[in-house]
C-alpha cells in the first residue's frame, strides 16, 4: 500500500480575469495519507478550491504533479480523468448539485449509471440500487428516494450529495465547502457524516473558510496567497 | 442508461422541449399534407393522361394522317409485348346544332370503339353508355342513327359540388360535323363551293375524361365516318395515330423503344409508297403528354425546393430552442463532468434529446396530417356547404376530389427528413455542451 493516497507536488495555477494575470497557487506542495481527514483553509481567494479541484481533475496545473496512488494524474489522458474522477474521488459541493430532473435514488445511482453501459446496466441494476438504498439508509434518506431534489431541505440535499460521492465507494472524498450554504445545525449533523465516514476509513480532503470546522478535520493546511504556511 | 433517462427528463420537464416538439409537428403536417395533395394531383395528371392514350403512340402531327397503318398494325400484333392497338384519327373540325347558326372549332377524334376500349379507358368516361364502350356511337334514342360522343363541357356544366348533372335519357340533339379535307401533299382535297365534308350526327354521349383538353375541346365519332370527313379514306386510307397497350408484365420504355425499331424497318420497306411514313413519330405516352405533364411537375419540383427552406426554419427553430436548453442545463453538464461523464457522454444526451423531439414532432405531425387528410375532402365539403368556402372554383376546375393517398415513402422521407433536421439543429449546441469545462461551470465566484 503507498504511503499517500495523493500527493501534489510544486502547483501553480494561473488565471486570466481580464488583462490581469491571476496567479493563484504558487507551488503548492501537500500528501495526505489513507484515512485522514485533512480541511484546507485560507481566506477568500487564497486558492483553495481551485487546489482541491486539481487534486479531484477537475482542473489542471499550469505545472507541477498531482500523484493518486503514486501516479501522475496530470499526465493522463481526457479518457483516464473521467474513469478517475468516475470510481477513484467523489465530489460534495457547497451548493450540493444535485440534478433537478432525478429522484434522490438516481442522484445517488448517478456515478454508477455513468460508468454503465445499457448492458451493463441491466444485468447490474439490482446491485446498484440496493447500494443506493443502503447509502441512503446510513444517509437517513431512506424515505426520501423518490423525492426529488426540490423537495428536501437543504440539509438532506447536502446527505444526497454525498450518497452520490460515495456510490462508487471512492478511495478519497473531496468535500468544498460542505456546509457553507447550511445553517450551524444542519452543517454540524453533515460534519458528524463526515466524521462518521472517515471513522470507517474514508480518506477525506475538504475546504472550508472556516477554522471552527477545519478543527474537526485531523489536519488543517493552510493555504495564504498561493502557498501554504510554513510548518505545514 | 442516464443518458436516454436524462433526456427524457429534459422534454417532459422542459417548455422548449415541447416548443420544438410543436414546431416539428406543425411542419411535418404541413408538408405531409401539402406533399400529398401535390403529389396526388400529378399523379391523377399523369394517370389520366397515360389512360386517355394508352402506353405507346404512333402519330403524326401533320394533319394528312398516314397510311398503311392497318399492315402495320397487323405486324404490331404480332409482337409478344403488345396487347391491344387502336388507329385513330385527330383532326380539327366545325360543329352546330342544325337549327343554328352558330357553330364552334372542335378537336375530332375518330376511333373505332371496340378497339379503343382495350388500349385506353375512354369508355370510363361515358356516362350514358358506361360498360358498354363499343356501341357509343349507337344513341340511345335511335342506335341506328351515327351518333356523337362530345367533351362534357361542351354539353354541361359543373355544380357547386363539382358533378356533372345528367338527364336519366340523353337530348336529342342533332348536330352537323364538318371537316375540310386535305390531299395527301396537304392542300385542299375540295374546291369551289363543296370545299367541306359535312355529316349530321345525333348527341350519343357525353365524355368525361378529367383532362381539361379533351373534355372542353373534344368531339368523338366512329373511325369511318371522321375518315370520311376528312377524306383520309381515299385512295390509301389514313389515320393520325396508333394508339398501343402493352401486357402488363412489359417495361414501357424497352418496349416503346421496340415499337420505334420495327417502325424505322417497317418505314425501310414501305417509303417508296409514301412519303407520310417518314413524318410519323414513335413516343412513350410519357414523352408524348410532356407538353401538359411538365407545368405540373416543374410546379412540384419547385413546392419540394420551398419545402426544404421549410426543413432548414425547422433546423434553426431546434437551434435557437438546444442553444436555450444548454443555456439552462450548463450546471447538469459540470455535474456530469464532475462524476466522469465524457465529452460524448454529454453531446449524447443532447442529441438523443434532439432525436426524440424529431420523432415525437414527426409521429404527432404525421398523425395529424394522415387524419386530416383522411377527412380532407369531408372538411372542405362541410365549409362549402356550411360556408361557401371551397379550395378552388369546381366550375372552373377538372378536380372532382382533393387527392389524399398518402405515399408511404415520401411520409418516410418527411419523417426522417424531420429528425436529422432536429439532429442537425441539436449538433452544434450539443459539441458547445460538450466542450465546457467542469471547473469553469461549478467553481461559483471563489478561487
Amino acid at each position: 500500500m503507498s504511503k499517500y493516497i495523493i500527493r501534489a507536488t510544486g502547483v501553480h495555477k494561473h488565471y486570466r480575469m481580464g488583462s490581469a494575470d491571476l496567479h493563484v497557487l504558487k507551488g503548492v506542495g501537500m500528501a495526505v495519507k489513507p484515512g485522514e481527514f485533512v480541511a484546507i483553509t485560507g481566506a477568500s481567494g487564497s486558492g483553495k478550491s481551485t487546489l482541491l479541484h486539481i487534486l479531484g481533475a477537475l482542473d489542471r496545473p499550469d505545472k507541477g504533479s498531482v500523484e493518486f496512488q503514486e501516479t501522475d494524474i496530470t499526465k493522463y489522458s481526457w479518457a483516464r480523468l473521467n474513469k478517475y474522477r468516475n470510481s477513484q474521488v467523489g465530489f460534495v459541493f457547497q451548493f450540493y448539485h444535485l440534478l433537478p430532473e432525478l429522484t434522490v435514488e438516481e442522484n445517488i445511482m448517478l456515478p454508477a449509471m455513468i460508468s454503465s453501459s445499457m448492458l451493463g446496466w441491466i444485468k447490474n441494476r439490482k446491485t446498484i440500487k440496493a447500494r443506493a438504498k443502503d447509502l441512503a439508509d446510513q444517509l437517513g434518506l431512506k424515505e426520501r428516494l423518490a423525492h426529488k431534489p426540490h423537495q428536501l431541505s437543504g440539509g438532506e440535499r447536502q446527505r444526497v450529495a454525498i450518497g452520490r460521492a460515495l456510490m462508487k465507494s471512492p478511495p478519497l472524498l473531496l468535500a468544498d465547502e460542505p456546509t457553507g450554504n447550511l445553517d450551524s445545525a444542519t452543517g454540524n449533523g453533515i460534519l458528524e457524516v463526515l466524521e462518521t465516514l472517515n471513522r470507517a476509513g474514508q480518506t477525506i480532503i475538504m475546504v472550508t473558510h472556516d477554522l471552527r470546522i477545519a478543527d474537526r478535520a485531523h489536519r488543517v493546511i493552510r493555504l495564504a496567497d498561493g502557498l501554504i504556511g510554513s510548518g505545514q | 442508461m442516464y443518458k436516454f433517462k436524462l433526456a427524457i427528463r429534459y422534454i417532459l420537464k422542459r417548455p422548449a422541449s415541447w416548443l420544438a416538439i410543436a414546431a416539428v409537428a406543425l411542419c411535418v403536417f404541413m408538408v405531409v399534407v401539402v406533399m400529398t395533395v401535390l403529389s396526388g394531383l400529378v399523379t391523377e395528371f399523369r394517370n389520366k393522361n397515360h389512360s386517355f392514350t394508352g402506353d405507346c403512340i404512333v402519330h403524326t402531327k401533320s394533319l394528312v394522317g398516314f397510311p398503311l397503318y392497318e399492315q402495320f398494325i397487323t405486324l404490331l400484333e404480332k409482337d409478344t409485348s403488345v396487347a391491344a392497338t387502336s388507329p385513330v384519327i385527330t383532326n380539327w373540325a366545325l360543329m352546330s346544332l342544325t337549327r343554328s347558326d352558330q357553330n364552334m372549332a372542335v378537336e375530332i377524334m375518330g376511333i373505332d370503339p371496340n378497339r379503343h376500349c382495350n388500349v385506353t379507358s375512354w369508355g370510363n368516361s361515358l356516362f350514358y353508355h358506361k360498360g358498354n364502350c363499343r356501341d357509343a356511337f349507337k344513341p340511345l334514342r335511335d342506335p341506328n342513327r351515327p351518333g356523337l360522343v362530345i367533351g362534357i363541357e361542351r354539353v354541361s356544366r359543373r355544380d357547386m359540388f363539382g358533378a356533372y348533372p345528367h338527364d336519366p335519357v340523353p337530348p336529342d340533339y342533332e348536330l352537323a360535323v364538318s371537316c375540310f379535307p386535305l390531299t395527301a401533299k396537304g392542300t385542299l382535297a375540295k374546291m369551289g363551293t363543296d370545299l367541306v365534308n359535312t355529316k349530321v350526327f345525333y348527341f350519343s354521349d357525353d365524355s368525361h375524361t378529367g383532362l381539361a383538353g379533351p373534355d372542353t375541346g373534344n368531339i368523338y365519332a366512329s373511325l369511318d365516318d371522321v375518315q370520311m370527313l376528312c377524306s383520309m379514306n381515299a385512295p390509301q386510307k389514313r389515320v393520325s395515330a396508333i394508339y398501343i397497350r402493352f401486357k402488363n408484365s412489359v417495361n414501357i420504355n424497352d418496349a416503346t423503344a421496340n415499337v420505334r425499331k420495327l417502325w424505322n424497318n417497317f418505314t425501310a420497306q414501305n417509303s417508296a409508297q409514301s412519303e407520310l411514313l417518314k413524318n410519323v413519330l414513335v413516343q412513350s405516352w410519357k414523352d408524348y403528354s410532356r407538353e401538359e405533364i411538365a407545368p405540373l411537375e416543374k410546379e412540384q419540383v419547385m413546392i419540394t425546393v420551398l419545402f426544404c427552406m421549410v426543413g432548414i426554419i425547422t433546423i434553426f427553430i431546434i437551434f435557437v430552442i438546444f442553444s436555450m436548453l444548454v443555456g439552462s442545463k450548463t450546471k447538469d453538464i459540470g455535474i456530469l463532468k464532475s462524476f466522469g461523464a465524457s465529452d460524448i457522454d454529454i453531446a449524447y444526451v443532447f442529441l438523443t434529446v434532439s432525436t426524440l423531439i424529431g420523432a415525437l414532432g414527426s409521429a404527432i405531425g404525421a398523425s395529424a396530417g394522415i387524419f386530416f387528410l383522411r377527412n380532407i375532402n369531408r372538411i372542405e365539403h362541410y365549409t362549402m356547404e356550411r360556408f361557401g368556402l371551397a379550395l378552388w372554383d369546381r366550375s372552373m376546375y377538372s378536380i372532382e376530389a382533393i387527392p389524399n393517398q398518402l405515399n408511404a415513402l415520401v411520409l418516410s422521407i418527411i419523417i426522417a427528413s424531420a429528425i436529422l433536421a432536429c439532429v442537425a439543429g441539436a449538433l452544434l449546441p450539443a459539441m458547445r455542451a460538450s466542450n465546457k469545462r467542469p471547473v469553469e461551470i461549478l467553481q461559483v465566484t471563489q478561487i
